[in-house]
């Protein structure tokens, strides 16, 4: 380990790296993968000192910075409030959660976040009410709009497809309900929740189309299913214990099973969330059943939680990448086993978030070290607004800090 | 290939044109060590500092002088521009010349890199920076230190705390 001395020692010739300027290094370190750039952290104090500099460290790779979620309550004014809170649970919040650089609704809901963009949807003072959709980008304050459909305020499921790497277009999806479509009750199908059509918006022909779900492929999707968007598919957690995916002009292209406990009717539907590539998806058992899926049967009182990767995304095949127990998750914060809530994956590493208890602990679960962290406490507000089947959506947020986004003129709404 | 003329300069060829084509003006430029190049125009303005230069009618009938880019290094920035103005289409041959192009040493490359910015050549940037990153990204810390020849200055305590912090992505 070399000492703090600065003095280049007597006939070592300087690092070829002396030659680049600050601008230059920083825009090579920029072109290698996030987990490789932490290693370029460690190099030296230069290269450690680009990752805080403010001109540099914006073209850094990027990563989890925090999350947006919501609370409710009545005895407060406002009634409804929103947070940003930093992936680490602590300090200055990174993006300001009013996103006031947005023109003024009445209201404002963010439906989704995707590679660094949100999908607002923004309420219009009209009676009655209209909406229109605000795709914007907190991290450079840039927004553009996106005009509504005809089903835009009553649509309860509607995502965000964006990859700057791949184009700087991105795609709105709307998942319509049979009802909200217009379907006349008696003709309504057995399968509750169906959805009938998908509404898919894109910004480089800057028009919707639609495409309708053909009959028999029946399937309801629950309002806080986190979109996965990836290479160019949606894939969402559906009812039933499966994942249902589309291409981005709404096309259902197929049906993904997801491994789930048997006999757990009112278990609310898990999430499927990408990480490093891949498609994750978690699940819990408990002591009481015999645990089918990883063939073991608890001797104990204690219940896991299951961390399962689709790593051969043809065959549909599900591996079992990581097991928990409840008590090392909890441990310490709450005992046994609190109602909790797997919201995040860390997109370049084993890391899961959850958040979890009356208090709405938020802790980071790293696999490959097992190591737990308390983060934070985000308070008890929501409890009665928020539950079983209605999650709160915590919303995870990666800053794109490039300008690729929504080129062209503000439109005002 | 490099032919030297009556009056001592270096013509760099350009790729299958003559000069006789009315189309292909010729410029020169002028190294740091006052080393004369004749490049076509089309194959200079590649470079975009340059290209401006020419834009705003800068340059007279002498040429451009480039005080920052020694000989060496200026012939092998033109080699490049030349070869991809030739054929741009052909993929596969361009492919080929990019990666014994940046098949250098180090201190090379970086000089390629320094004179590429500074004479704002952005798809030569891109190639050679796109090289360094490719060859940092699978390296631990102490194999990028090893490659470049870094001094690792940080203090026993800062070091334990970057590592520390950034633990998970030792493999």
């Amino acid at each position: 380990m070399a000492p703090g001395s600065k003095k280049k020692k007597k006939g070592v010739k300087g690092s070829p790296v002396d030659k680049l300027t600050d601008d230059i290094l920083a825009d090579i370190i920029s072109r290698v993968p996030y987990k490789s750039s932490r290693c370029c952290k460690c190099v030296s104090t230069r290269w450690r000192d680009l990752f805080s500099h403010p001109d540099h460290r914006k073209k850094m790779p990027q990563s989890i910075a925090g999350f947006f979620y919501e609370d409710c309550n009545e005895d407060r004014f406002p009634e409804k409030a929103r947070y940003f809170i930093n992936v680490t649970g602590k300090g200055y919040r990174l993006i300001d959660p009013s996103l006031s650089f947005l023109p003024k609704c009445e209201r404002l809901d963010i439906m989704d976040c995707c590679n660094g963009l949100l999908l607002c949807r923004c309420w219009k003072d009209t009676y009655p009410e209209t909406v229109d959709y605000v795709v914007c980008n907190p991290a450079t304050m840039k927004w553009v709009v996106v005009p509504a459909t005809e089903w835009s305020s009553k649509v309860d499921v509607t995502r965000l497809g964006f990859d700057s790497a791949v184009s700087a277009h991105f795609h709105v999806f709307e998942f319509i309900r049979e009802e909200v479509w217009g379907i006349d009750e008696s003709e309504l199908s057995n399968y509750g929740g169906r959805i009938e059509a998908v509404a898919t918006y894109s910004s480089k022909a800057g028009v919707w189309t639609h495409k309708m779900v053909k009959k028999y492929n029946d399937f309801a999707i629950p309002a806080h299913s986190k979109g996965a968007f990836l290479n160019g598919i949606m894939h969402l957690a559906a009812y039933d214990d499966m994942v249902v995916t589309f291409d981005v002009k709404g096309k259902l292209l197929r049906f993904i099973g997801t491994p789930s406990p048997p006999y757990c009717y009112e278990c609310p539907v898990n999430d499927v969330f990408l990480s490093q590539g891949q498609l994750h998806f978690t699940c819990s058992t408990d002591s009481e059943s015999y645990d089918i899926i990883s063939q073991e049967s608890s001797e104990s009182d204690s219940s896991n939680l299951l961390v399962w990767v689709l790593e051969d995304y043809s065959s549909g095949k599900w591996t079992l990448k990581h097991t928990v127990s409840h008590l090392q998750l909890f441990r310490d914060i709450y005992p046994g086993y609190p109602d909790y809530n797997v919201i995040s994956f860390h997109p370049e590493r084993n890391m899961i978030f959850i958040v979890c208890g009356y208090n709405n602990t938020l802790i980071s679960y790293e696999m490959d070290c097992k190591k737990r962290c308390a983060l934070r406490q985000l308070g008890q507000d929501g409890h009665e607004y928020y539950c079983d089947t209605k999650k709160n959506p915590f919303i995870p947020y990666v800053p794109l800090f490039t300008e690729s986004l929504v080129d062209g003129p503000r439109k005002p709404i | 290939m490099a032919a030297t003329t009556a009056d001592g300069s270096k013509v760099v060829g350009g790729g299958e044109k003559s000069n006789v084509d009315e189309e292909s003006k010729m410029i020169t430029l002028f190294s740091s060590d006052g080393e004369r190049f004749e490049v076509t125009q089309e194959a200079a303005a590649m470079s975009q500092t340059i290209h401006h230069m020419m834009e705003d009618g800068c340059v007279d009938d002498e040429g451009v002088h480039l005080p920052n880019v020694g000989s060496s290094i200026l012939a092998m920035v033109i080699e490049y521009c030349n070869r991809h103005v030739a054929s741009p289409d052909e993929k596969e041959d361009i492919r080929s010349f990019d990666a014994g192009f940046v098949n250098v040493e180090h201190h090379t490359l970086f000089d390629i890199i320094r004179a590429a910015n500074y004479l704002d050549v952005k798809e030569l940037m891109d190639l050679c920076c796109q090289t360094v990153a490719d060859s940092i990204k699978s390296k631990s810390v102490e194999e990028i230190r090893e490659l470049f020849g870094i001094v690792n200055d940080f203090t026993p305590e800062e070091e334990a705390e970057i590592r520390k912090e950034n633990q998970w992505a030792f493999e």
